[in-house]
């Protein structure tokens, strides 16, 4: 009796069947991905490491192509000689075209297997996707690498968001904030790839519209989710010559007061100057004089932002998780991205300085 | 006759004292006016040199010269119980003579025994570089030597009708456990084989599960190390003619203290200590958990660490597993190769096998290097283990974990984990909870695990264990 309990108990760890082997030795790791196309017909990019000789790495990119996503991986599979193996995957690039679509519904397989890296991260990229796959000469690495490390900087930078798609789906899912992707371009005077600002998105869609560098980091600041180095340059005029300032984020904090139709959101921040050749900051005079220039433009830049997120009825910043939280009569007045395009919303930036550097 | 009864009383209270200790000797001697009784270790003084001085002290007595007890090696005072103690366990001969109440001590030690050497497989840093030799008495006096107190009680047991045997254990009666004492004395009792005469043949007699890959009993040579312990309440078990000591009841974490943590400084002393028991589980786990990683569960490799991965396992043409058989293979039998040859050719041989062998292996394309560093870093943290038993253990119990990764992965090493686990929670030393103090769990101990505390803050006396609980009948030994 006792001897079948152990066998029984011994076999019972066979039935344990999704840890079936796959040596690492016969597959090959795909550390970058790209999709183009629409439902019934995607084109997928695959940029897979070849081992030559062994001391070292090369990656090169296999087109595929099917009705899902995953087929046209297991096309492109036929096209390799080791399997092609996503969990490495760092970075999914998609085309304009593709994101029209429900990323939800596309990338169903990323969230049903156990098996995903959901540490990648989605990226926009502008036009056909392509060229986007492949290694030009000012890259200087790796593609995938490439793409890894440009959009790290940016995180960095705040220029877009730290986000990846375990994040992106949860975003997606929420009625009261809007998904925003790196946007991704290919330069025009070197033919490179480089990151452009964010993509928005409307609901669970691309809306179409996106914004520029500036103007992505602005959303980082609204959203209170800014990078290490957040910084903005204006160009200060003063007695007919021009002193270019820049300015760090250093600590700052916002208040949003939301009446009926009407959200007003001030935003106080303390900023570190970084450059100001007129110099003379520690005059009292001079520096609420540049501090009220700072307050002035910041907040033109913010109202402005603002306007384009409404036009694209987006809203990355999340006003509508405040609205669902506490103001439950404008929440319920129709769908949050239309509510949202209409509502007035004024931002105001109030600028102090703290931190002028180590000479005057 | 009152005279002859009280006397005889009088040997029977001091037998007691010292809990009648088998190397204590009190007996009768006639002296001018009336008897007196001598009193000594056996093991701490030279006897045949007794009767010399006794002579000596017992003419200068008849001469009547004046303070004839006054000798270069002896000396009179009056009688009390703690000097009568105080002199005997500093291995003086103590003789008393109740008719005038004064006690007479004279000096013979025999404490220079055999140089003792440190012994070559537990080195110290700091501490004394002394190690048992091969005389019973010797080694009891080493000890007696560290502890001058009349708690500590040694007895003897005959073992084996062929050989004889003299097997002696010893610990301290006031600290150690009662019924762990009569157990050992039991198990020893219950030994019926003709021929006896190692120290580990009595082990397996003495072991809770003879079947079980962990050790039960310490084994040291230290007597540093039997001492430390005896004060914790355990006891030693020696063997004639052997020099390494039993030391039991014991828990797994007892083979991952070293003297070095109690010689050494605070911080140090707890740094090493984790990093002993951190080792444990690299000797154990990392083979297994490469294995499963390269064969089954690539994905949780970061990007830039999976490059070099995959450079290293390319072209290996071997599975993961025969990969690590061919290494593991290989460390051990240049272990073993060392351990036979003479002092002056064993680190060409390391190096040879080492780095000459390794480097070659790993250039003709038959185990990836990322195998050769595990293995080695694996090889090397299990020699981290200041027990030689202990160390062997991890060195076989690693293979299991290795063929588990193979088959299943993490799932397998989860599951065989979960064995392991399952089955050090069993096991128990003289009837004692192995894994203690983590279950059964004693908070008050359980920081003693990975910190070495200030020696002033063990207030209480550690009692290594607890009575009652689980307790198994006699006869049930697995």
């Amino acid at each position: 009796m006792k001897k079948i309990l152990l066998v029984s108990i011994a076999c019972s760890l066979l039935l344990a069947g999704c840890w079936d082997e796959r040596l690492y030795k016969d597959i090959t790791i795909v550390p970058l991905m790209g999709y183009d196309g629409e439902p019934g017909k995607w084109t997928g990019y695959f940029t897979h490491a070849v081992v030559a000789n062994p001391d070292s790495i090369s990656f090169s990119t296999v087109e595929g192509s099917g009705v899902s996503i995953e087929e046209a991986r297991l096309d492109a599979n036929r096209k390799t000689s080791e399997s092609l193996d996503p969990t490495q995957v760092l970075v999914v690039l998609l085309s304009t075209k593709a994101v029209k679509t429900d990323l939800l519904e596309t990338f169903d397989i990323a969230y049903r297997m156990p098996r995903t890296r959901l540490s990648s991260r989605f990226v926009v990229v502008e036009g056909d996707l392509a060229p986007f796959m492949e290694k030009t000469e000012k890259m200087g690495k790796e593609v995938p690498d490439y793409y890894d490390e440009t959009l790290n900087t940016a995180i960095f930078a705040s220029i877009i968001p730290d986000e990846d798609i375990q994040l992106a789906v949860r975003l997606l899912l929420d009625e009261g904030i809007d998904l925003q992707l790196p946007y991704v371009k290919m330069s025009e005077t070197t033919g490179t790839p480089e990151v452009a600002g964010v993509a928005l998105f409307s609901d669970k869609v691309f809306s179409g519209h996106t914004l520029d560098t500036k103007e992505s980091t602005i959303i980082q600041i609204l959203k209170k989710k800014p990078g290490d180095e957040t910084m903005f340059t204006f160009e200060w005029e003063k007695e007919g010559k021009k002193y270019p300032v820049t300015v760090g984020l250093v600590k700052y904090n916002k208040k949003w007061n939301i009446k009926d139709s009407k959200i007003n959101a001030a935003y106080k921040m303390k900023v570190q100057v970084n450059e100001f050749a007129y110099n003379h900051l520690d005059e009292e005079k001079k520096r609420k004089e540049l501090e009220g220039f700072l307050s002035k433009e910041l907040t033109n830049d913010f109202n402005e932002v603002i306007k384009k997120l409404q036009e694209a009825k987006s809203d990355p910043v999340g006003f509508g998780r405040t609205v669902r939280a506490f103001h439950p009569h404008l929440w319920k007045k129709g769908k949050w991205q239309d509510t949202f395009s209409e509502l007035d919303i004024n931002v105001k930036v109030d600028v102090e300085i703290t931190r002028t550097g180590i000479i005057n | 006759m009152d005279d002859v009864k009280s006397n005889d009383s009088l040997i029977l209270y001091i037998q007691n004292l010292f809990h009648d200790s088998a190397d204590l000797i009190v007996r009768k001697i006639t002296w001018k006016d009336g008897d007196g009784i001598i009193c000594f270790f056996s093991t701490m003084t030279e006897s045949s040199e007794v009767n010399k001085q006794i002579e000596i002290l017992r003419l200068r007595s008849i001469a009547e010269l004046p303070n004839w007890a006054g000798t270069a090696t002896s000396s009179v005072e009056a009688f009390s119980v703690p000097k009568l103690v105080n002199s005997v366990t500093n291995g003086f001969v103590a003789i008393f003579f109740p008719a005038t109440n004064l006690l007479m001590t004279i000096t013979i030690p025999s404490f220079e025994v055999r140089s003792t050497t440190e012994p070559t497989n537990e080195f110290v840093i700091r501490g004394p570089h002394e190690g048992f030799v091969e005389s019973i008495d010797k080694n009891i006096s080493l000890i007696r030597k560290h502890l001058p107190i009349p708690d500590l009680v040694r007895k003897d047991i005959l073992i084996g009708t062929d050989t004889n045997t003299k097997v002696t254990y010893v610990y301290i009666e006031s600290i150690a456990d009662k019924n762990v004492v009569n157990e050992v004395k039991t198990r020893l009792k219950n030994i019926d084989r003709s021929k006896i005469y190692s120290i580990g043949q009595i082990e397996d007699y003495l072991e809770d599960s003879v079947w079980s890959p962990f050790p039960q009993f310490l084994n040291t040579e230290r007597p540093d190390r039997a001492v430390a312990n005896l004060l914790e309440g355990k006891i030693v078990i020696f063997t004639d003619q052997s020099p390494s000591a039993l030391i039991a009841p014991v828990t797994f974490f007892s083979f991952y203290e070293s003297p070095d943590d109690f010689n050494g400084r605070v911080i140090v002393g707890s740094f090493f200590r984790m990093l002993r028991l951190f080792s444990f589980l690299i000797a154990v786990f990392l083979p297994a958990f490469y294995i499963a990683v390269v064969g089954f569960h690539s994905e949780i490799l970061p990007f830039d660490l999976s490059r070099k991965v995959k450079l290293a396992v390319e072209f290996i043409p071997y599975r993961p597993i025969i990969e690590a058989l061919i290494v593991e293979l290989f460390i051990e039998i240049i272990r073993e190769a060392t351990i036979r040859l003479p002092a002056p050719i064993g680190p060409t041989i390391g190096i040879v096998g080492g780095l000459v062998i390794g480097d070659a292996i790993v250039n003709a394309g038959l185990v990836s290097n990322l195998m050769v560093v595990v293995v080695a870093m694996t090889a090397i943290s299990s020699f981290v283990v200041p027990s030689v038993e202990m160390n062997t253990t991890i060195r076989i119990i690693r293979f299991p974990f290795m063929l588990a990764a193979t088959f299943f992965g993490f799932f397998g090493i989860a599951i065989l984990a979960l064995i392991l686990f399952i089955h050090l929670l069993n096991r128990s030393s003289l009837n004692q909870p192995y894994l203690s103090p983590v279950v059964p769990f004693d908070p008050s101990r359980f920081k003693n695990i990975f910190f070495r505390l200030p020696y002033y803050k063990n207030h209480k006396q550690q009692q290594t264990f607890k009575h009652g609980g689980g307790k198994r009948k006699k006869g049930d030994r697995n």
